[in-house]
């Protein structure tokens, strides 16, 4: 276990490495587009002003309305959705390197982490604007969305930490995870409001993913969550960060032999 | 100082067949029959091994005899089932050419990130820039992709940054090859030096005459186990007495 905290310590010691990495993977990403990585802010506002227009239509609800409740949502929702499908690969996109030298496992989260972090602020400027035009960003409870994105990020690195070498051993993860993703995009309530007795239902009451998206959505929208909804959230991603450590002090020594 | 001690190593790995790599599989064949699907290979056998400062270990054996497994043990990377590992000092593993190197990125670009893996300190990475320029020759060259690179240039790069930094403890599998001819010489003095400030060197290698002029000390491997351990002439002249008595069918 003690050696498990001494590698997540090495996100600080050796930060150099997923940072440069982080910025390597944006570069390599969005170099060939003319735009660079403002490619990702012009894909989602195609994204979000699409869908919007459809479904508000099909929804009935006012658009200005249902564009900023699904542009704070699916801001939230993509890094999330990334920081699961994307922390199934961390082990698998170093594979080369690390069977030539040890790296830490939180480093290579840390990379995950930081390269969507990068196009999650992408996101976020697009998003911004379009709750401003709007008039529906909320300046007084926004800032308490940072803490919730801060959450998130704990819960990325956990999961890359859980997830990346289970990937390794087992290769059939990361496409089973994608899967997942994709339904739990249905089930989760991003392109559709629920209403008030629905939020009561189990099937988003017990979501983890619905309070998480909160934690962003909700502040930016001026409807920040419950003090109850906060500890719960934090609770579960503190748990989910104990939970992939004890899985780190048992995948560290094993992990060469997956690759 | 620098030290290596291993205490009766034991390492085995497992062989996936491409079912055992399922976890929808595995997870079904749990029930029926435990453990389907793994091989395991019993790379290192009660092994041990003690290096002090100065000593240049060169490790020889057939294909499979375990040298690789033993480099990457030595380099932190496999961890042995049983067995006590302390090793003291920097390591540097030479493993792998071209660690870390993108090929879409310009060489200067891929300065850095090799570097950093290989544990390089800020200082050192300010040192190793304008030398990696310098030393390879590539010149404008440095600001193209490196997949537009001829495999001199890729080779000549590879080594530049291989061994741009010094580690107390090097580990190398194989020489490192220099690309060019008219390279080759300047490489192989860069790497002369390179071995003189390394403290503890572990080489392996099928080249005995490598061998015989670099090191200090060789150990035999023969199916994970230590045949032999001492002196160069001693070890390499039971080798070869070994190899020419094996029948050519046993190979």
């Amino acid at each position: 276990m003690n050696t498990a905290l001494a590698d997540l310590r090495q996100i600080v010691t050796r930060w150099r490495v997923w940072f440069l990495m982080g910025n390597q993977d944006i570069e390599l990403r969005y170099r060939r587009s003319f735009l660079g990585p403002f490619w990702i802010s012009i894909a989602m506002a195609a994204f979000v002003g699409s869908i919007s227009l459809l479904y508000s239509g099909i929804l009935h609800q006012p658009f200005d309305q249902y564009i900023s409740y699904f542009g704070a949502g699916v801001l939230a929702w993509m890094l999330i959705a990334q920081l699961i499908t994307e922390g199934c690969q961390s082990v698998l996109e170093n594979e080369n390197n690390l069977r030539a030298v040890p790296i830490p496992l939180p480093v290579l989260a840390a990379r995950v982490v930081y390269r969507n972090l990068i196009i999650f602020a992408h996101n976020l400027l697009v998003i911004a604007i379009v709750l401003a035009i709007f008039g529906r960003l909320s300046l007084l409870s926004s800032p308490l969305a940072l803490l919730g994105l801060l959450l998130i990020c704990v819960l990325g690195i956990a999961l890359s930490l859980l997830l990346g070498p289970v990937s390794a051993r087992f290769r059939d993860l990361p496409q089973l995870a994608v899967t997942l993703v994709q339904i739990l995009y249905f089930l989760t309530p991003i392109f559709w409001a629920p209403t008030e007795k629905q939020v009561r239902s189990p099937v988003i009451e017990l979501n983890p993913l619905y309070h998480l998206v909160q934690t962003v959505r909700g502040p930016l929208l001026g409807q920040p969550p419950s003090l109850a909804q906060w500890a719960g959230v934090t609770a579960l991603v503190f748990a989910v960060l104990a939970l992939s450590l004890v899985s780190l002090a048992w995948s560290r020594r094993r992990l060469f032999l997956w690759l | 100082m620098a030290s290596v001690d291993l205490r009766a190593v034991d390492f085995s790995y497992p062989v996936f067949a491409v079912t055992g790599r399922s976890l929808k599989v595995s997870l079904a064949s749990r029930i029926r029959a435990p453990g389907a699907g793994v091989v395991h290979v019993h790379a290192i056998r009660n092994l041990s091994l003690q290096l002090r400062d100065g000593e240049r270990l060169g490790l020889i054996g057939r294909n499979g005899s375990g040298k690789s497994t033993l480099l990457r043990i030595l380099a932190g990377l496999a961890h042995p089932q049983r067995g006590m590992i302390s090793v003291e000092g920097r390591v540097v593993p030479l493993i792998e050419k071209g660690l870390g190197i993108n090929p879409e990125l310009s060489g200067e670009a891929n300065i850095e990130l090799p570097l950093r893996l290989l544990g390089a300190t800020d200082a050192e990475i300010v040192a190793a820039r304008p030398w990696v320029e310098q030393f390879t020759g590539l010149k404008d060259f440095l600001k193209l992709p490196v997949r537009t690179y001829s495999e001199g240039m890729k080779a000549r790069l590879a080594f530049a940054l291989s061994t741009a930094i010094h580690g107390d403890i090097l580990i190398l599998d194989e020489w490192l090859s220099a690309g060019d001819i008219d390279f080759t010489e300047r490489a192989e003095q860069h790497l002369t030096g390179m071995l003189d400030r390394a403290r503890i060197l572990v080489l392996a290698t099928h080249s005995l005459e490598l061998i015989r002029r670099t090191c200090t000390k060789v150990a035999w491997l023969s199916q994970g186990e230590l045949v032999r351990l001492g002196p160069p002439e001693e070890v390499l002249a039971a080798y070869d007495a070994s190899a020419h008595s094996v029948p050519r069918a046993a190979e």
